[in-house]
C-alpha cells in the first residue's frame, strides 16, 4: 500500500510538471502562431530592387537609354531583364528600314540630347538587321539584341 | 418655393491591408485602382442602400498599412486627372523627366518604401502611379557606372569572371 501511495504521489507531482512545460509552450506561442510571426518579418524585412518582377524590371529598363540599359546589367537576372526588355528609348530605326534584311559590318550610335548630337560611337562588331513581322531585329555579335517596332 | 436639397455625401469604399489596418476611402478616388474597381463593380458594392457601416471591406493582401496610406494620398492628389489611354500612352516617346513636381516630392523616399509602393501599385493596377515609380527607379540608373549601381540598390555581383569580361567587352565603347 506504501508503495502504491509513493507512486502515486510521483506520478501527480510528473503531471503537474508535465502540466507546467505544457503552460511555458503556451505563453511561448502567446505572440501569435510562429508562421505569422515568419510573415510580419519578412514584411518588416524592406523591399530592394531585386524583390521587383521581373515584368516592372522590364518596364523601369525600357525607361533607360541605351548606354544606361548597358551598364545597368549588373548581375546575371538584370542582364537577362535587359535582354528581354522593350527597346530602349533612344534606338530608332536605321533608315534601312525597307530592306528586309542588311548585313552590317560596323553600328554607329548616335547620342542625342534636345536634338543636338552629344555623342558617336562607332561599334565593332559585325551584324545583321532583319525584319521580322512589325519587328526590326538588330543582332551583333557578342549577344546583344535590340529591337524596334517600326 | 423651396425644394428640399438632398446633401449626398461621397460614396465610401473601405480597404483592408494585409497587417488587418481598415481606410475608408471615396468611391471617385480608388477608382484609379483597376484591380479596387473591378472587385467594386463585380461584387455589386456600388449598390447605394447599403451604408458604409455594412459594407464589406475589400482585404488587399499584398499591400501593408503604411504603404496603402501613401496609395490614397497618391490616388486623392491625382483623382481629377483624366483617364489614361493606354494606346496613346504606348505611342508616345518614353521620356523620365516629365514627372509631375508633386509626384517628385511624393516619391522622394526610402528605396525600400519606394519598392513597396510600386508593388502595390502593380497589384492596385494603378497604371499612373506605377510609371511615375519606374520613372523615379530609372532616374536614379541614369548616368552611374556599374558598380555605382551596385552599390545603389546594394546588388551583388553574381558574374563568373568570364562573363564579367564578356560584359565589360560589350560595354567598353560606351566607358570611354
Amino acid at each position: 500500500v506504501k508503495r502504491m501511495k509513493i507512486n502515486r504521489e510521483e506520478s501527480m507531482k510528473e503531471e503537474e510538471k508535465r502540466g507546467e512545460m505544457v503552460r511555458c509552450v503556451l505563453k511561448l506561442h502567446d505572440s501569435g502562431p510562429p508562421e505569422r510571426e515568419k510573415e510580419r518579418k519578412e514584411r518588416e524585412k524592406g523591399k530592394s530592387l531585386l524583390d521587383l518582377p521581373n515584368e516592372i524590371l522590364n518596364e523601369i529598363f525600357s525607361n533607360l537609354g541605351f548606354v544606361d540599359r548597358m551598364r545597368a546589367r549588373v548581375n546575371k537576372r538584370l542582364c537577362e531583364v535587359e535582354r528581354v526588355a522593350p527597346p530602349s528609348m533612344d534606338v530608332f530605326p536605321p533608315t534601312v528600314i525597307h530592306h528586309s534584311h542588311l548585313n552590317i559590318k560596323a553600328l554607329q550610335v548616335v547620342v542625342t540630347k534636345n536634338g543636338l548630337e552629344m555623342h558617336l560611337k562607332k561599334i565593332g562588331f559585325h551584324g545583321r538587321i532583319e525584319e521580322k513581322g512589325k519587328r526590326l531585329d538588330l543582332n551583333v555579335e557578342g549577344g546583344m539584341q535590340m529591337m524596334k517596332r517600326m | 418655393f423651396l425644394f428640399p436639397i438632398k446633401m449626398t455625401s461621397p460614396r465610401m469604399i473601405k480597404l483592408t491591408s494585409n497587417d488587418d489596418k481598415t481606410f475608408e476611402v471615396e468611391r471617385d478616388v480608388i477608382k484609379q485602382s483597376v484591380t479596387v474597381n473591378t472587385l467594386i463593380t463585380d461584387l455589386n458594392m456600388d449598390d447605394e442602400d447599403v451604408s458604409v457601416e455594412n459594407q464589406m471591406a475589400i482585404p488587399l493582401p499584398n499591400v501593408d498599412a503604411a504603404t496603402l496610406e501613401m496609395v490614397i494620398t497618391w490616388c486623392k492628389q491625382h483623382r481629377e486627372d483624366p483617364p489614361r489611354n493606354e494606346e496613346e500612352e504606348e505611342k508616345k516617346e518614353k521620356r523620365t523627366d516629365d514627372i509631375p513636381e508633386w509626384d517628385k516630392t511624393f516619391l522622394d523616399v526610402e528605396q525600400s518604401v519606394l519598392f513597396a509602393l510600386i508593388l502595390a501599385a502593380n497589384y492596385m493596377d494603378i497604371k499612373g502611379l506605377l510609371d511615375n515609380c519606374c520613372k523615379t527607379v530609372a532616374n536614379m540608373i541614369k548616368g552611374k557606372t556599374p558598380d555605382e549601381i551596385r552599390k545603389h540598390f546594394n546588388i551583388k555581383n553574381d558574374f563568373t569572371p568570364e562573363e564579367e569580361e564578356q560584359i565589360r567587352k560589350e560595354n567598353a565603347w560606351c566607358e570611354d
